[in-house]
């Protein structure tokens, strides 16, 4: 699942548009649009530091991520650097009310301008506006999703829309427009760096895992296995697999002899001691 | 402008962390050189990206950054209980870099760090200026070359050969551990405290556990080369790794050894010496170790926590250490075996 994160409803339309988002209802505190299929959810947090971590903090505890899940925290910001509809792609993100500086991992290759952004609690003065990018959630959204996401999990991508408040300066339906177009290129990067982000290797695991508890609980019955015994049994038959140990041969000889349900715990320790020491 | 390509990883390296401590220090400079179209990005402490967490050390390794930054004191380490200290007094080992630029799978620094990322400590004359002072004092036997293998990354640091430079005296030993095969070590300076040592494992547990790392016969053959030109070579069977088949896999390794030192006219007894040892960690580390390498058999071995240290099973560790012991003593004198 990617969780998606935008300050504003304009932010959001072009992703919701993309994915084919649906509202659900039964969030009461942020509008939050999902797609299961597509394993995508998105959040209109409202602007500013405390709405974006309050929205973070409660999606995430209400939908715990896991190590092949992602958040993206997609939105607009201001520049006096980079031209309006550039799309960029943070590695530094700045508080500047605590000036602490957070560094999200950038490990996928990506088509965009990579640069630092602060996140000011106001809206910043066009005057005020020198280099880099400014917002107002992204340092938020960061330290909320720390608690939730590795740093290689969170990604940070802001569109330039205008280079600070000036009068007049950017109406609400360009604003859209550029949005809608940044929408376009980050869905066609999302689009291929998941497919990377759960790797070959994690959807083994899961599976070895799945397969190994089916044998533990399995074997783990017949051998009368304590709590103990149990784990120690996951262990075993977890490496007996993965090194290609012929332990199932092992077992089927001892359902052979009889000695397999085992009569007690006793019994049952004892198997295990022997299988222990005969597959090591 | 980047292009996703089909392998999605960023390039190790594409990314370069520095302390804005340390921007303008010539090595910083230097390495920096090497790296043209790296992101650069300026830090206030190496900590804020090596000590983040929920890193993931292994994923981490695919897309390596880089961090330069300044080393604080203290500067050495006394040894750790389960290394070998060769009989040596004194024993410490300091670390300039943090993180290797192999990918082994039963690494202890996957349990000991946060993070995959390398980082290269770049004020290398505070560690000289310190070991001035120790030295002044009593001698010293230092392994430079634990949490990072600095001759894999010689060509982009250059730390294994200051170090040479520097161990022109009399009272330091300094051990560089490796499992690189660049001959280019060879140019340093020949001197007789300074001992090259190579990890050595049967190629078939190299291809399982040791991503990255060059094959043992460029290792062998690297360390025949050292030895020809008469500098001091140690060769560690350690850590030494169960596979069903390890007994077999081991006798590959020796034969191995065997043709080669055949072929160049050379003896085992030319060796420094050799160590020997069983696979162990503490537990502490294979907690964190087992998480990150879920699918290495090496790792998810039911390994035996003896005083906080995982093993395997006192039987199966005396079974493989006697083994090697056995075979290397009809190669060299059994003064020359070390074990722990």
């Amino acid at each position: 699942m990617i969780s998606i994160y935008c300050a504003l409803y304009q932010e959001a339309q072009g992703l919701i548009k993309r994915y084919q988002l649906k509202k659900e209802e039964k969030q009461n505190h942020f509008q939050v649009f999902g797609n299961e299929e597509a394993g995508i959810r998105l959040t209109v947090t409202g602007t500013g530091y405390i709405a974006a971590a309050a929205a973070v903090a409660e999606i995430s505890t209400c939908y715990p991520p896991d190590f092949k899940d992602m958040l993206l925290n997609f939105g607009s910001c201001a520049s006096g650097e980079y031209p309006q509809g550039e799309l960029c792609l943070c590695n530094k993100l700045t508080d500047q009310t605590t000036g602490r500086t957070f560094y999200p991992d950038i490990p996928y290759r990506h088509p965009f301008s990579e640069t630092e952004i602060v996140s000011a609690p106001f809206v910043k003065k066009a005057e005020s506006i020198e280099g880099g990018l400014y917002d107002m959630e992204a340092a938020a959204v960061y330290q909320a999703g720390s608690y939730y996401y590795g740093p290689h999990q969170m990604l940070f991508l802001k569109a330039v829309t205008d280079c600070g408040v000036a009068e007049g300066a950017f109406s609400k339906e360009r604003f859209v427009s550029v949005m809608e177009q940044a929408a376009e290129r980050a869905a066609d990067y999302i689009d291929r760096i998941r497919e990377c982000h759960v790797t070959g290797e994690e959807k083994r695991q899961r599976e070895l895992e799945r397969k190994v508890s089916a044998e533990a609980e399995e074997l783990g019955e017949k051998l009368h296995c304590s709590r103990t015994m149990q784990s120690e049994l996951w262990n075993l038959l977890y490496y007996w697999n993965l090194s290609q140990t012929d332990y199932e041969g092992r077992i089927r000889k001892y359902r052979e002899e009889g000695r397999l349900p085992a009569k007690d715990k006793r019994e049952g320790k004892k198997i295990l001691e022997e299988l222990k020491r005969g597959l090591l | 402008m980047k292009n996703l390509r089909e392998d999605c990883y960023n390039p190790v390296f594409s990314h370069i962390y520095i302390e804005k401590q340390i921007k303008n220090h010539p090595r910083t400079e230097r390495i920096l050189e090497r790296f043209p179209n790296a992101e650069i990005i300026e830090i206030d402490n190496y900590k804020d990206i090596f000590s983040r967490r929920g890193q993931d050390c292994v994923r981490q390794h695919r897309y390596q950054a880089l961090i330069l930054a300044k080393k604080e004191p203290p500067f050495f380490y006394e040894g750790a209980p389960v290394c070998q200290d060769f009989g040596n007094t004194n024993f410490y080992y300091c670390s300039m870099i943090r993180n290797c630029i192999y990918d082994c799978d039963y690494c202890y620094l996957k349990g000991m760090y946060p993070s995959g990322h390398m980082v290269i400590f770049v004020n290398t004359e505070d560690y000289f200026s310190r070991l001035d002072e120790i030295l002044k004092e009593k001698s010293m036997y230092l392994c430079v070359s634990y949490d990072a293998d600095l001759l894999a990354v010689e060509s982009l640091a250059g730390y294994g050969k200051e170090w040479v430079n520097y161990a022109r005296r009399d009272n330091l030993a300094v051990e560089i551990r490796t499992k690189s095969a660049n001959p280019a070590m060879w140019e340093n300076v020949c001197l007789p405290n300074v001992i090259y040592a190579f990890t050595l494992s049967p190629q078939r547990l190299i291809e399982q556990n040791e991503k990255g790392t060059p094959s043992v016969a460029a290792r062998i053959s690297c360390a025949l080369s050292g030895l020809e030109k008469g500098f001091p070579v140690r060769l560690c069977f350690d850590p030494m790794l169960y596979m069903p088949q390890w007994r077999e896999a081991y006798g590959e390794l020796l034969a191995e050894l065997d043709e080669a030192f055949g072929q160049r006219n050379l003896s085992m007894q030319m060796l420094k010496d050799v160590s020997v040892g069983c696979f162990r960690i503490s537990q502490e580390y294979m907690k964190r170790l087992k998480r990150m390498e879920p699918l290495s058999p090496t790792v998810q071995f039911p390994y035996v926590n003896e005083g906080g240290v995982y093993r395997y099973p006192k039987q199966l560790e005396a079974e493989m250490e006697e083994y090697m012991i056995a075979e290397l003593s009809k190669r060299m004198d059994k003064e020359k075996i070390y074990h722990e």
